[in-house]
């Protein structure tokens, strides 16, 4: 025998491959983050530039001195319609249409999966498919008629119209969420707990939402970037007084007369997309792990 | 007459048009280990889960010391549950595992302290307490399982297989534990398992389930040695009873394929059909060579020999049978041998054929 036993049974480690393929595949990555980074990379260097220089240099080329007015601008004073304000009366109406939304749907989405899961009631499994067949149809087809529906209750272009789209069109996903994170908790807790005395709302509040935390998680990133990304519910059913950031972001980059501010326009849009792009960075990590774990253990 | 702590009476029980239990009745005495025994499907966790009332049921009642629970919340039912999961509240420690019923009835804090410090201190956990159930073994989380349902003074233990997640050691162990306990408590005790050694070793009486159905209901010495039907007779033993199919000739001679063995005095009478005989490995002992049978034998070749240590199994080849049987390591015949096995016939059993029941079989001296 002359190879060694190990050396004979191990063969090639997995995984290694052919150096070639290996520089390919980092250059594929490298390109993809390029093509993707480029237009934020656009978007920053511009806002920070003055008009002059934005008319003068390459939109590639870095500000020469950089400078945060255009940003100031785009909070407090650029036009969005009527009004001059700036974006920030759309900043706090996007914080309160997205505050209730996301606690009430997500709430909502806990205790109908915990009752779908656990309970198993009478036609629950119709219920849940209806619940589904809604999630699928394009929400375009419910906005003429909710528009009618609220219009004839008196809810048009109320805060609480938008909140409460928010909540019916988030409803089906997050229950979906829950029921499939639920599936995954042992049944006989809720037995044992059923045994202890405790009744639906208290097996709920002391032993199921506790085990929750990180499907919790997931609800809330995942309704507060839909929320606040939204722009047609709140332009159609929040009315003057009540549009999100995402609306006066529309307004204010499509209403202006003879040259357009590119650099407040950058920083205006990169102002709004702030919330959901800091949700996503800082949660990157649970967010992953908790889709993971509602869709695996379904 | 023993008094009765849990009654159940024509329970019906159905998943959707399926009747897992239709029309099954028990009772359990005060005080007793009564042990559910039955493979996977018979019916035994959904009789247990029907007695703590998280099973709906159909048809029929159930009572427990006396009192008819059959519309009762289990919680109002006094009864304790261990769950094969121990199902323990993980966010919770050990304390808080076991106060969380009495805290939901409203009880006062230094009612539950003085509680869960007795539990603890008949089970053991003390040094526990404060721990959450993550850091526990297996064994001990067992015992918080059990210290849930001791706190709240309960009548009736349920145990759904508690000791099937645990290491073939621990559930000796356990087992052990578990018959302990119960002889201190002295409360009635429903047990639901598949593993005949735990039923077999803990059971005042056993209940042998089979489609929804109980079999038998004996104390396990009966059980295993007048086995009501052939289910029954092949459920229990390891290695299993030898069953041989064959019929009654001439009266007193039963016969098999390749087998005639004299059952002097038999006065069992099969309504139909055949008869079958039923040995226990133990109840056939091999005879040195050239030694004069004192009764009926079966003779055969040696197909297989087990060695297991205390004993050894003998797989004896018999006409169209293959028979187990029983003896001492140092008296094992070799592989391929011929060898003679003395019946005890008195032990045996008889089963007719066609309904698998069992027949009274006495023999003549």
């Amino acid at each position: 025998m002359t190879t060694s036993p190990t050396a004979r049974s191990r063969g090639s480690r997995p995984g290694t491959g052919l150096p070639v393929g290996r520089i390919g595949l980092w250059a594929f990555i490298l390109l993809t983050v390029l093509f993707f980074l480029a237009p934020l990379y656009v978007m920053i260097v511009t806002s920070l530039k003055t008009m002059d220089e934005v008319r003068l240099s390459s939109i590639f080329a870095l500000p020469m001195h950089p400078t945060f007015e255009a940003w100031r601008f785009a909070w407090s004073e650029a036009c969005t319609g009527i009004e001059c304000h700036g974006l920030q009366s759309g900043f706090w109406n996007s914080v309160r249409i997205t505050v209730p939304s996301v606690a009430v749907s997500v709430l909502l989405g806990a205790i109908s999966g915990y009752a779908l899961s656990y309970w198993k009631p009478r036609g629950g499994e119709i219920l849940f498919a209806l619940l589904m067949v809604g999630a699928f149809i394009p929400y375009q087809l419910f906005i003429y008629p909710l528009a009618f529906a609220f219009a004839k209750t008196g809810l048009a272009n109320t805060l609480l119209a938008v909140v409460m789209v928010h909540v019916f069109f988030g409803l089906p996903i997050v229950t979906l969420i829950f029921r499939n994170y639920y599936a995954g908790l042992p049944h006989e807790l809720v037995k044992a707990a059923q045994i202890d005395g405790a009744g639906f709302w208290r097996i709920f509040r002391s032993i199921i939402l506790p085990l929750s935390r990180p499907i919790l998680v997931v609800a809330v990133i995942l309704q507060t970037t839909g929320v606040w990304n939204d722009f047609l519910f709140g332009l159609i059913f929040g009315g003057t007084n009540n549009q999100p950031m995402t609306v006066q972001l529309n307004a204010l980059v499509s209403a202006q007369f003879g040259e357009k501010p590119y650099n407040v326009h950058m920083a205006a849009t990169i102002l709004t997309a702030l919330i959901p792009l800091a949700i996503y960075l800082a949660s990157g990590r649970w967010f992953v792990r908790g889709i993971a774990a509602g869709a695996v253990k379904g | 007459m023993q008094e009765t702590s849990v009654e159940v009476r024509d329970l019906k029980v159905s998943y959707g048009s399926f009747n897992v239990l239709d029309g099954l009745s028990l009772d359990i005495y005060q005080g007793e280990f009564l042990v559910l025994l039955g493979s996977s499907g018979c019916g035994k966790s959904t009789l247990l889960n029907a007695i703590a009332g998280l099973q709906d049921t159909a048809d029929g009642s159930i009572a427990i010391s006396g009192r008819d629970v059959t519309f009762t919340p289990p919680k109002d039912r006094g009864i304790g549950m261990v769950f094969q999961s121990y199902a323990l509240y993980p966010q919770m420690t050990v304390a808080q595992n076991m106060g969380f019923g009495l805290k939901v009835r409203k009880m006062k804090a230094p009612e539950i302290e003085a509680r869960i410090t007795r539990a603890a201190e008949i089970l053991q956990i003390t040094h526990l307490l404060k721990r959450k159930p993550s850091d526990l073994s297996g064994g001990q989380r067992q015992r918080v399982a059990i210290g849930r349902a001791l706190v709240r003074d309960v009548d009736v233990f349920l145990f759904d297989e508690p000791l099937s997640n645990l290491d073939a050691q621990l559930r000796t162990d356990l087992r052990v534990e578990l018959k302990k306990l119960h002889q201190n408590l002295g409360n009635t005790m429903i047990y639901v398992t598949h593993d005949q050694v735990e039923a077999m070793t803990l059971a005042d009486r056993i209940a042998v389930m089979k489609d929804g159905r109980i079999q038998q209901l004996a104390p396990p010495d009966e059980i295993y040695a007048r086995p009501a039907n052939l289910f029954v007779a092949g459920f229990i033993g390891s290695p299993k009873m030898n069953l041989i199919a064959g019929s009654l000739e001439q009266g007193t001679t039963f016969t098999a394929p390749g087998l005639r063995i004299a059952l002097p005095g038999i006065q069992a009478r099969p309504t139909s059909g055949g008869l079958t005989l039923g040995l226990r490995p133990e109840h056939l002992t091999l005879l040195p060579e050239g030694a004069v049978a004192t009764g009926p034998v079966i003779e055969g070749t040696v197909d297989l020999v087990e060695a297991l240590g205390p004993e050894t199994i003998v797989w004896l080849r018999a006409g169209d049978s293959t028979i187990a049987l029983r003896c001492d390591p140092r008296s094992a015949p070799a592989q391929g041998a011929t060898a003679r096995a003395l019946i005890s016939l008195q032990d045996a059993s008889l089963f007719e054929t066609e309904t698998g029941d069992r027949l009274d079989f006495r023999p003549l001296p």
